[in-house]
C-alpha cells in the first residue's frame, strides 16, 4: 500500500499530444469541457483563448479550397457528438467560427452559410439559435 | 455498488472496518472470476458496468431513523487506504481496459467517466457535503489510474473524437487546484 503522498506524487501525467483533427474537434464540436477550470488564467482570458481559436479555424477555412468537404466532415463529427451523448450538443463554437469567418472573408462565410442550409448541417444553428441570423448581420453590415 | 458500500456498517460497531474489507474483498473476487468466465458481448458489457461501479470511493447514504419518521440522516461516506481499496481499484481498471474494444460508445464513455470521476477525487475535489478521500487513498486511487493513462495514450486513435476528448479530460485534473 502506497505511503503518505506528496502532492506533486499525485500529479496526472502529461496528456498525450492532440492530432490536428482532434484538436479542430474540440475547439468546434465537443459538448463539454476538455480541460477543466483553470486557476492560471481569468476568464477574460479564456474568452479571448476561445475567440483566438475561432479566428484560427475561421481563417483556415476561407483558405481551405475543399472547404465543403471540411463542412461535412464537422457536419458528421456533430453528429457522433449528438448521437454519443444522446442530446443536441452543440455549443456557441460554431457561431463563434461562423462570426469570424463573416469578418475575415465574407463572401466565403455567405458560401458556407448557403451550404450549411442546402445540408441542414446542425453547425448553422436551430432556429431561433441566431447562428446564422448573427453572421448575416454582420455581412449586411 | 454505491448500494452494496450503502448497507456497509459506518459508525456501528468496531468491526465496520473488517466487514468493509471482506465486501471489497468479495466483490473483487466475483468480477475476477466473471472476467475470467465472460466471453460473450453481453458478458463482456457486464463486465464493463462492474468495472465502472468498483471505481466508486466516495458515496452517499439517506437513512431514515428509528425513533422518528420524519427524520432522515443523511452523510457522504469516502472508502479509508487500504489494500483492499487498492485491489477493488485494480480489478476496476482492469475490467474497464480490457472490454473498451469489445463494447459500444456510449458504454465506453460512461467508462472513462468513471475513471475522470476518479481522478478528480485524486486531485482533491470534494464529494458530498465536503467529503474528501484521505491522502493515502487517493496516493492509491492515483496509482490505479496508471495502467488506464498508459492504455489511453498508446491507444487514443483507436476511439472516436469524441471518446478522444474525453480520454484528455481524464488527465486535465491539477492536484491541490480545489
Amino acid at each position: 500500500m502506497a505511503s503518505e503522498p506528496e502532492l506533486a506524487d499525485l500529479a496526472r501525467p502529461k496528456a498525450p499530444a492532440r492530432s490536428a483533427q482532434l484538436a479542430e474537434y474540440i475547439a468546434l464540436i465537443h459538448p463539454a469541457d476538455v480541460e477543466p477550470p483553470s486557476a492560471h488564467y481569468s476568464w477574460d482570458e479564456e474568452q479571448r483563448r476561445l475567440l483566438a481559436a475561432a479566428t484560427e479555424i475561421a481563417s483556415s477555412l476561407a483558405a481551405d479550397n475543399a472547404w465543403r468537404k471540411r463542412l461535412d466532415r464537422w457536419r458528421r463529427w456533430a453528429a457522433a457528438a449528438t448521437a454519443l451523448y444522446e442530446k443536441e450538443s452543440l455549443g456557441q463554437a460554431p457561431a463563434r467560427m461562423l462570426a469570424q469567418l463573416a469578418e475575415l472573408a465574407p463572401k466565403r462565410a455567405v458560401e458556407v452559410l448557403d451550404y450549411l442550409i442546402e445540408t441542414s448541417s446542425p453547425l448553422k444553428g436551430r432556429r431561433g439559435s441566431g447562428h446564422v441570423a448573427a453572421t448575416s448581420d454582420r455581412n449586411l453590415g | 455498488m454505491h448500494s452494496i458500500y450503502e448497507r456497509v456498517p459506518v459508525d456501528a460497531s468496531a468491526q465496520d472496518g473488517l466487514i468493509l474489507s471482506v465486501v471489497q474483498q468479495a466483490i473483487a473476487q466475483a468480477t475476477r472470476r466473471h472476467a475470467r468466465r465472460a466471453k460473450t458481448p453481453g458478458q463482456r458489457r457486464a463486465l464493463a458496468i462492474a468495472g465502472q461501479a468498483l471505481l466508486t470511493v466516495i458515496f452517499e447514504r439517506t437513512r431514515q431513523t428509528v425513533g422518528n419518521a420524519r427524520e432522515f440522516r443523511m452523510g457522504a461516506f469516502a472508502l479509508p487506504a487500504s489494500a483492499d481499496l487498492e485491489t477493488v481499484l485494480d480489478v476496476g481498471i482492469g475490467a474497464l481496459i480490457s472490454t473498451f474494444a469489445e463494447v459500444d460508445d456510449k458504454e465506453s464513455r460512461r467508462g472513462l467517466e468513471r475513471a475522470t470521476e476518479l481522478a478528480r477525487r485524486v486531485a482533491g475535489f470534494s464529494g458530498p457535503f465536503g467529503i474528501q478521500l484521505t491522502a493515502k487513498a487517493r496516493a492509491i486511487a492515483h496509482e490505479a489510474l496508471e495502467p488506464l493513462d498508459a492504455y489511453l495514450s498508446n491507444n487514443l486513435e483507436t476511439f472516436c473524437l469524441p471518446l478522444q476528448a474525453e480520454a484528455l479530460n481524464l488527465r486535465a485534473f491539477e492536484t491541490g487546484v480545489v
